[in-house]
């Protein structure tokens, strides 16, 4: 079919619109899909984007007011299951062990050295080893790499972690200490998560090869 | 016994491939014996398959465990019903039930062609053999649904409780079905590229097909709503999920082709068009199995997640690409005579229909693989979700519904001022009023407005149509008014079947638009004789009663409810917990009128406080998508409905294609005994 110039106009119209719909409601309706570690590590840039966060729910953290419908927990994240020696949460980068150092027994992170901290990741959580100079030397490190360590995940105080705050929306029923969940909602600026919504994804359930 | 399973299945597959080699050599050599004994071993295959799934099913009834199939997906406290429904409950079964439709399908293509010549069927039943060999590779070495378990459990692992319910046991086999009949007509397009017969041949005969490949689709889609809406328990019936996308998209697909395929049939143009809409059909169904399988996105549907994605994606390659490969050999020779006149004519209204739909299909399909697009393109997973569906097909749709008005009663070629004035002045006037009056009873949402209008003017149009023919018939052949309509009807069934399927449509949008605007929701706990208002609904909380099978648990509380003080009895929404899966679910009570549907989420009952959370959904007007749904079926079965004078106009273009062939072979294959 030999097409006239202005229907191939006029079809193209038509698309130009479609894709033009599309574009503007990803630009007004996207949220970021993160974990975590994820949300952790850009907290300050995240504040009040909508976000889905997909995490487990802390044991022993869960408090339920069914009278006001108001649901608390702490979110974790979910221990990867790759194989990485990661059960408090850190992905560690391959190749990297698990170490104590100086006795003390350092969290399943990755162990990192002021000499090779160049390579590491910002939303990754890493166990620091070396000895602590003066702030003159630690003004100057190596390679001119610089490390800020934030306490809230350092590697005495585990891994990182929200509190989640949900009002007005009842109990999922597959709620749980340990269950996958994955939040809907907005970082607030205390840190917490005000959740708007809280599903309850369907972990290894449904794949039998995980079953106890 | 489960031996014979996997024997069958292995000896399907070397019946598969023996049917890919046989038509392909017989087709080319022109050796009608082999096309022959190729529809004979695809017979045997169909039969091989079945007897698979014959296993596998006995093995359900009997619990035996010594199945890993069976002892993963089912238990000996399953209902018996449930055990059934167990088969494609979980990856190697529901992938032996896809290929048994395909394997029966293919039978049936082969004995319904079984007279047609060599020049394109054996080709359609070597594509699909080449499917089913697909298919049957998946069980016979990555999933096989026979694999044993050593020493075998006492106990089953029971089916996952969401899917114990009836929509479940009906609402897969519906979209299976419907997903592998896109393949017929998808094999006649292959067989068309390959033999080049270009004209509208493959569409003709696979016109039935593409319509029984519709309707399961709906229905599947339909099935899978409700299912949601009475499961899942968040008061909703579609939620824009990858999965229910992936079930979507092809329906789509298949409904821009049921339309455009009119304009080749009629007009000889679109003909890439239509080859590429099928293609693209066929290939979202295998796009719909990989997201449901893969779990690289992921959903609340995904039951059978596996290893088994890039497989599925591998397939679905090498279809696109060989595909597109022999569409672009053939483009040259697919060149129409006839060519578009004008903006404002049928040919013209059929084919923005079709922009649009294909449109809504891309914008869906981009929504759902944006997650995964953007975490390699930015190394950020975002995803959208319903709001990013909703503001894009919102308005698409509306202008579907527009279009669906237009396209049926717009001159071919081009359109004339008179001819517009004559159809449209009626509906369109009508429209007008239907919105103003609206508005003027305080809808204020343009969006509904523009709904509510042009729902009426479709209506309208419809309802044209039918008192001319109507009015047509009762002048020249004298006839009664339901005689008339019934005679209308049953002798032009594609037209007004599909005019049929448009009021359906028509009350499925109206049922969407109203209960996505205007569903109200209360969510509150309450103790013993407090009670909830949700519009002019009183709910009053008594208490709640708990029983017991040996399969589940279950406690209900008890509900009293009235309207505007007038008492309508009780309600029991139920909260279960079932035994083997030590997993909670819950039942809703609903009451569902014409008007609205009052919905009862049984949310909680807090052991400490004794307060049980309810929470309650009045969604108006949601009556209608489902019975827009009914009406939709039943003008596909209309427009499917056989055809005595189509059948003798089909049978006599084979013959003289037949004879043009060359009168000898065509006799012997004829006489070919089989």
């Amino acid at each position: 079919m030999r097409v006239k110039p202005r229907f191939l106009i006029g079809g193209g119209l038509i698309a130009a619109a479609i894709i033009y719909l599309i574009a503007t409601a990803i630009r007004n309706t996207a949220e970021y899909y993160l974990t975590v570690p994820e949300v952790a590590a850009a907290a300050d840039t995240l504040k009040g984007q909508p976000l889905r966060i997909a995490g487990r729910v802390k044991p022993a953290s869960v408090s339920w007011d069914p009278s006001t419908l108001r649901l608390v927990f702490t979110i974790v994240p979910i221990p990867s299951a790759s194989g990485a020696p990661s059960a408090d949460g850190a992905k560690s980068h391959a190749g990297t062990a698990a170490a104590s150092v100086d006795g003390v027994e350092a969290p399943k992170a990755a162990l990192r050295q002021p000499a090779n901290l160049a390579r590491t990741r910002g939303d990754r959580v890493y166990a620091l080893a070396g000895e602590v100079k003066t702030l003159l030397d630690q003004t100057q490190p190596p390679n001119g790499a610089s490390i800020g360590i934030d306490p809230k995940y350092g590697p005495n105080t585990g891994p990182p972690s929200f509190v989640v705050i949900c009002v007005g929306q009842p109990k999922p029923d597959m709620f749980a200490e340990n269950r996958d969940v994955i939040v809907e909602g907005k970082l607030t600026s205390s840190g917490t998560v005000a959740a708007e919504q809280v599903l309850t994804s369907c972990p290894s359930k449904y794949t039998p090869e995980s079953k106890k | 016994m489960v031996f014979i399973g996997s024997f069958a299945l292995a000896l399907a597959l070397v019946l598969a491939l023996y049917v890919v080699g046989a038509s392909l050599v017989g087709a080319r050599r022109r050796l009608p014996a082999l096309v022959d004994s190729a529809n004979h071993a695809l017979w045997a295959m169909a039969g091989m398959v079945g007897a698979a799934a014959g296993v596998l099913l006995t093995g359900l009834l009997t619990s035996d465990f010594s199945i890993k199939y069976v002892a993963e997906h089912s238990s000996t406290t399953l209902p018996t019903f449930y055990k059934v429904t167990a088969l494609w409950g979980g990856q190697g079964g529901s992938l032996l039930l896809w290929t048994f439709l395909l394997a029966v399908f293919a039978a049936v293509v082969a004995w319904q062609n079984r007279h047609t010549g060599l020049e394109l069927t054996p080709y359609a039943l070597m594509t699909l053999a080449l499917v089913a060999t697909f298919f049957l590779v998946m069980l016979n070495f990555i999933t096989p649904p026979f694999a044993r378990v050593f020493p075998h459990p006492a106990e089953g692992g029971d089916l996952n409780p969401l899917l114990q319910n009836y929509w479940m046991a009906i609402h897969p086999p519906s979209l299976y079905t419907g997903y592998v009949s896109t393949t017929v007509p998808f094999a006649f397009a292959v067989a068309a590229l390959i033999s080049g017969r270009l004209d509208d041949a493959w569409i003709r005969r696979t016109r039935r097909w593409a319509l029984f490949s519709w309707f399961f689709l709906s229905l599947g889609n339909l099935f899978g709503a409700r299912w949601a809406y009475e499961v899942l328990g968040w008061g909703g019936y579609w939620a824009w999920d990858p999965v229910e996308n992936a079930a979507f998209m092809p329906w789509l697909m298949m409904t821009a082709y049921l339309h455009s395929v009119m304009i080749q049939e009629r007009k000889d143009m679109l003909k890439v068009w239509n080859l590429a809409l099928i293609g693209l059909a066929f290939a979202l169904t295998l796009f719909g199995t990989f997201i449901t399988r893969s779990g690289v996105i992921s959903s609340v549907h995904s039951f059978t997640q596996s290893g088994l994605g890039p497989y599925f994606s591998g397939f679905l390659g090498l279809v696109v690409v060989s595909y597109s490969g022999l569409l672009l050999y053939r483009v040259g020779r697919l060149r129409s005579a006839a060519e578009l006149e004008s903006f404002v004519s049928r040919e013209a209204a059929f084919l923005f229909n079709n922009l649009v739909l294909v449109g809504i299909a891309f914008a869906i399909f981009w929504g759902t693989i944006f997650p995964i697009i953007s975490e390699a393109v930015r190394g950020v997973k975002i995803t959208v979700g319903p709001p990013f569906f909703n503001r894009v097909n919102a308005p698409l749709a509306l202008a579907l519904l527009f279009l669906m008005g237009v396209g049926p009663l717009i001159a071919w070629r081009r359109a004339t001022i008179r001819n517009l004035a004559l159809n449209f002045s009626l509906p369109a006037a009508l429209g007008a009023a239907v919105g103003g009056g609206a508005a003027l009873l305080g809808v204020t949402q343009w969006y509904v407005l523009a709904t509510l209008s042009l729902a009426a003017f479709v209506l309208a149009t419809v309802m044209l149509e039918f008192s001319r023919g109507v009015n047509a018939r009762r002048r020249t052949v004298n006839e009664a008014l339901p005689r008339a309509l019934s005679n209308l009807v049953a002798k032009n069934n594609r037209r007004y079947g599909g005019y049929i399927v448009h009021v359906g449509v028509v009350m499925a949008f109206v049922g969407i638009v109203a209960s996505s605007f205007f569903k109200v929701e209360v969510k509150r706990s309450l103790g013993p004789n407090q009670s909830l208002d949700i519009g002019d609904y009183q709910l009053k909380y008594l208490g709640v009663s708990a029983d017991e099978t040996f399969h589940l648990e279950r406690v209900n509380a008890r509900l009293e409810l009235s309207r505007a003080g007038r008492p309508l009895g009780m309600l029991e929404p139920g909260r279960l917990f079932y035994k083997l899966q030590q997993q909670p679910a819950t039942q809703i009570a609903l009451r569902s009128t014409p008007g609205a549907d009052l919905y009862v989420v049984f949310a909680g009952l807090d052991p400490k406080t004794g307060l049980a959370t309810f929470q309650v959904f009045l969604t108006p007007l949601v009556f209608w998508l489902w019975a827009g749904g009914v009406v939709m079926a039943l003008g596909t079965v209309i427009a499917m409905w056989p055809d005595v004078r189509e059948r003798e106009a089909i049978a006599r273009a084979w013959e003289r294609q037949a004879m043009g062939l060359g009168a000898g072979e065509s006799a012997g294959f004829e006489g070919e005994p089989f």
